[in-house]
């Protein structure tokens, strides 16, 4: 027994070891990464939301792993975690490519391996016949439909949910503004900012908007709030990423349909950008000139019939052109990507903005939609709390 | 105790069978000797890691005003009041263990035994087991969750404030059934001849369990009730797989804290706040259990006596009682198990009770062989554990018996063991990563944490075994001034099943250390559990299949070595 656990704790000083690969995946995606990778030898661990943790300050150095899926591209920008990758080639669109860029010579350190399209409302059409133009729209359907049924589902258990929201909002109120938030010197107190929340606040406390309430809501995880409509029939509409879609697939009622309209934008503005989000994989030091080839045959003209393979599956986007198997419902999704786009915004935060559950922008938005939709707090009073609240954090960032 | 209630405990006779000659033949060179692979082992792992997180904290950025950044910093208080909470709660599954024990004390045999497998089992399964099966029986669905079905439109269980209910049930669910044994065998024990004094002398009913009854437990109890308070200091999986990640600020406990914030708390406040989380345990055992610093009272054993006494005829009302809180006790496990055969969308979408039985979920549970492949690896370094804290617990226990190292220096051992035994591990993380890191890739480094970790609370149990062996059977190679070591061992073999058991438990189903140290590449099985966890109703069904495999290995552990146990743990109650 003894020899052989020394045994397997020897096994990496001789010939070559798997590489080790930490994804954000779980469940249902880590095994669908399993079938992309196909017969290529690594280990797969799940690492989740802590995977920034992980890359950044392990407290075991020796933890790191060579090859790792990268949620959002601001662990990319931490300098602790940039001196750590090691260049690669990417084929990425120009603006995608260059979200990715740190160091001192600003060179490529990742590529985006799945991308999301997250300025989707998902609907049973049988409950909205009219999808609407914009928000004000969006707004007085929910507000009129509310008086005899829930017309939203909200996963706010999910942090992300809540700043996808946001996003959103904001992105079709101010696009210039919403670019530069990200940065160590964004204006979090401005106008638009406010607008947004207050816009947000506003939709979150219509009476009875959500199945069960808010308290319910706070409970509620995204995949429950696929459920709440496309299972249940509880409410009618939920905003959620297109990878939204395999969840509503599998588990929604027999012959229940499943529509989608864009996020809203304020009403006489021009069609505001898509906001994606994306996963980059990135090639660590330990793994040597191994890592920097499995991240560009993963990704490279290579690596398509494993990517076709999720694609396939449903709730996979690629970058990759050249990958086009991808089920009705997601079809022209990945085209909209390439094109007018602002990425997720919480994703590229850092400092106390920054963070999982409990955390910085996570947190004001749970606090901001249990202010309006438990505690009925009036909306423009709950935004002016939440602006506070983002105020005082961006300047305890440490610059 | 009381001055009257040391009176009643001198008049017991007390026969003194101490070998004439004390610290002859192997000496106390001998006796430190034994001690030396426990304290090396210690020393490396627990006691220079703490003193080098203690240095840290006070030569951080702040310097030494870094613990008054950590007591004035108002998001930490919660934390700090949480982790009060639980060691509150600790005692609360200890008092429950002491009450259901004098209850079932009128029970029949067969109802007793029935109690001691459904009051046992889950102190054995992980934290992790406990959260997954609570958070499917308060699912916040109707549809879904058994208690919201039950009370449609009641309040939200796994909603803010409420989520503490929950979290309580299910850390008392775990630990009642500890206390439970131990104090069912010692209050079974509780010399009759005494209490009939006691009541002579006037004493009330709260009196007798004051003067006798508590004492008299002593000092099994006193090691029941450190595992249990070990298990608040470092609740941590609990919450993480038990909460929604929206109320989960709302019940942080420090260690998780910690484990979020310790980037922006940077270095000093980081350290500063383990080691206030480490001396706050510390404060509760010593206040807890200050009967420990004293030397424990020699039990003397009677061969021959059954453990549990002869039953008087049990009442029909408290067998009512036993059986129904025997039925309560299995609930989670008959959740969990039912969840674990059904179809993965049935149990995603639909309660236990709405069918769709099928394998499934155990076939998408070890889809991908990563589970199984992480159950290997857990085995393998829990079986490591179990031998690499016997190993030094056994001489470290016989060097701390009376014959051995003189009275001073065992109660400085004790103490230090027992301070040692509650430690969390947050305070030792970061000074063993940075010293470890390059080997920590190996399983075999992580085992020898883990073993250190164990080893205190080995040793103090191998040593209330060690203190119970009849005195003859030691008398002879002591009187002849050899080593009695071998013939305690053999005598407190049960003990020693007991510490391997612990030992392999507590690292099959460890997530901490796994999480702060090794992670990913421990491949702990727990972890690949936590992961499924991020939507948790679509995977419900999966992970209660992970959930159900995971405990099954300790509970057979537990069955199989059940009568060892029961003995190794209460061998120490004064008879």
């Amino acid at each position: 027994m003894l020899s052989a656990v020394a045994a397997a704790g020897v096994t990496g000083c001789g010939g070559e070891p798997p590489l080790r690969v930490a994804v954000v995946w779980s469940g249902w995606e880590l095994a669908r990464f399993r079938d992309v990778l196909g017969g290529r030898e690594a280990v797969v661990y799940s690492a989740g939301d802590n995977i920034a943790a992980l890359l950044r300050n392990p407290v075991a150095p020796a933890a790191t792993p060579d090859v790792a899926i990268v949620p959002r591209p601001g662990l990319v920008e931490d300098p602790a975690i940039c001196a750590r990758l090691r260049p690669v080639r990417s084929g990425d669109p120009a603006y995608w490519r260059d979200l990715l860029r740190c160091g001192p010579d600003d060179s490529v350190r990742g590529v985006w391996f799945k991308v999301a399209h997250k300025s989707l409302v998902w609907y049973r059409p049988e409950a909205v016949p009219l999808p609407p133009e914009d928000f004000e729209q969006w707004l007085e359907m929910c507000r009129r439909r509310a008086l005899t049924s829930p017309p939203l589902a909200i996963g706010a258990a999910d942090g992300w949910v809540l700043t996808d929201w946001f996003e959103n909002v904001l992105v079709g109120i101010d696009r210039a503004a919403y670019r530069t938030l990200h940065e160590k010197d964004g204006d979090w107190a401005s106008a638009p900012v406010r607008e947004a929340l207050t816009r947000l606040a506003r939709l979150w406390s219509i009476e009875n908007l959500l199945p069960g309430g808010g308290r319910r809501a706070l409970v509620t995880q995204f995949h429950d709030s696929v459920l709440d409509v496309f299972r249940y029939g509880r409410a009618d509409m939920l905003a959620a990423p297109d990878f939204a879609w395999p969840v509503i697939d599998r588990y929604r009622s027999p012959g229940r349909a499943a529509w989608r309209f864009p996020f809203p934008g304020p009403r006489g503005a021009p069609r505001p950008p898509v906001v994606a989000g994306g996963d980059a994989v990135v090639a660590l030091d330990s793994g040597g000139e191994r890592g920097v080839a499995f991240v560009e045959q993963l990704t490279g003209a290579g690596g398509i019939a494993g990517l076709e393979s999720w694609a396939a599956a449903g709730g996979f986007l690629s970058l990759n052109g050249a990958v086009t198997h991808y089920p009705p419902a997601m079809r022209g999704l990945a085209a909209e990507l390439a094109g007018e786009i602002e990425f997720d915004l919480s994703d590229r935060l850092t400092g106390a903005l920054a963070g999982g559950d409990g955390q910085g922008l996570w947190q004001v938005l749970t606090d901001m939609f249990v202010a309006v939709t438990v505690d009925r707090t009036r909306a423009d009073q709950a935004a002016g709390t939440a602006v506070a609240a983002l105020k005082r954090l961006s300047e305890a960032a440490p610059s | 105790m009381t001055r009257e209630g040391s009176f009643l405990f001198d008049v017991t006779p007390h026969h003194d069978l101490r070998a004439p000659a004390r610290h002859r033949g192997q000496g106390r060179w001998g006796a430190w000797a034994h001690l030396l692979p426990a304290v090396v082992l210690a020393v490396v792992v627990l006691l220079a890691p703490l003193a080098a997180t203690v240095v840290m904290s006070v030569t951080g950025a702040e310097g030494p005003a870094a613990y008054a950044g950590v007591v004035t910093d108002q998001d930490i208080w919660p934390a700090l009041f949480h982790s009060a909470v639980w060691l509150a709660l600790a005692l609360v599954a200890c008092g429950l263990g002491l009450a259901i024990a004098w209850l079932a004390g009128d029970a029949g045999p067969r109802s007793r035994m029935l109690l001691l497998i459904a009051l046992a089992t889950p102190a054995v399964t992980s934290p992790l087991t406990a959260g997954v099966a609570f958070r499917l029986i308060f699912d916040a669905d109707p549809e879904r969750g058994t208690v919201s079905a039950l009370l449609r439109g009641g309040p939200l269980l796994l909603g803010p404030g409420w989520i503490w209910l929950v979290l309580g049930l299910a850390f008392v669910w775990q630990w009642t059934g500890l206390a439970f044994v131990v104090f069912h065998v010692g209050l079974a024990n509780v010399p009759a001849d005494l209490l009939r004094v006691t009541r002579i002398f006037g004493a009330g009913r709260f009196g007798r369990l004051r003067t006798v009854v508590i004492p008299a437990l002593f000092p099994t109890s006193a090691v029941a009730m450190l595992v249990v308070l070990t298990a608040a200091v470092r609740v941590f999986d609990l919450v993480l797989i038990g909460a929604p990640g929206s109320v989960q600020a709302g019940v942080d406990v420090m260690g998780l804290f910690w484990w979020r914030h310790r980037d922006d708390l940077g270095d000093g406040r980081a350290s500063a706040m383990a080691i206030l989380l480490a001396a706050m345990a510390s404060a509760v055992v010593v206040v807890v259990l200050w009967r420990l610093r004293r030397d424990w009272p020699r039990a003397r054993h009677r061969p021959g006596d059954p453990a549990a006494p002869a039953p008087a005829r049990p009442r029909r009302a408290v067998r009512v009682v036993t059986v129904a809180v025997a039925v309560v006790w299995a609930v989670p496990f008959a959740v969990l198990l039912l969840t674990s055969l059904r179809d993965p969308v049935a149990a995603a979408t639909s309660g236990w009770w709405a069918g769709g039985y099928g394998p499934g979920s155990y076939g998408e549970a070890f889809d991908g062989g990563a589970f199984a492949a992480a159950l290997g690896a857990t085995a393998q370094r829990g079986v490591l554990v179990a031998v690499l804290v016997v190993l030094p617990a056994v001489p470290a226990a016989y060097a701390l018996t009376p014959d051995q190292l003189p009275p001073r220096t065992r109660r400085v051992v004790a103490a230090v063991a027992v301070v040692l035994a509650v430690l969390p591990p947050q305070v030792l993380a970061v000074p063993l990563g940075d010293v470890l890191g390059a080997w920590l890739g190996g399983t075999v480094i992580l085992s020898f944490v883990h073993a250190a970790l164990v080893l205190p609370l080995g040793v103090l149990l191998l040593r209330n075994a060690f203190m119970s062996v009849p005195r003859p059977v030691v008398l002879r190679p002591l009187a002849q001034g050899r080593s009695a070591l071998f013939q305690m061992t053999v005598e407190s073999g049960p003990a020693v099943v007991t510490v391997a058991v612990l030992a392999f438990v507590t690292t099959w189903n460890d997530l901490v250390m796994g999480l702060l140290l090794n992670w990913p590449a421990a491949d702990q099985a727990p972890l690949v559990l936590l992961q499924q966890a991020r939507e948790f109703t679509t995977s419900a069904g999966v992970l209660a299949a992970q959930a159900v495999v995971l405990t099954a290995v300790p509970v057979l552990l537990l069955l199989a070595t059940g009568r060892w146990l029961v003995q190794g743990l209460t061998r120490g109650v004064r008879r």
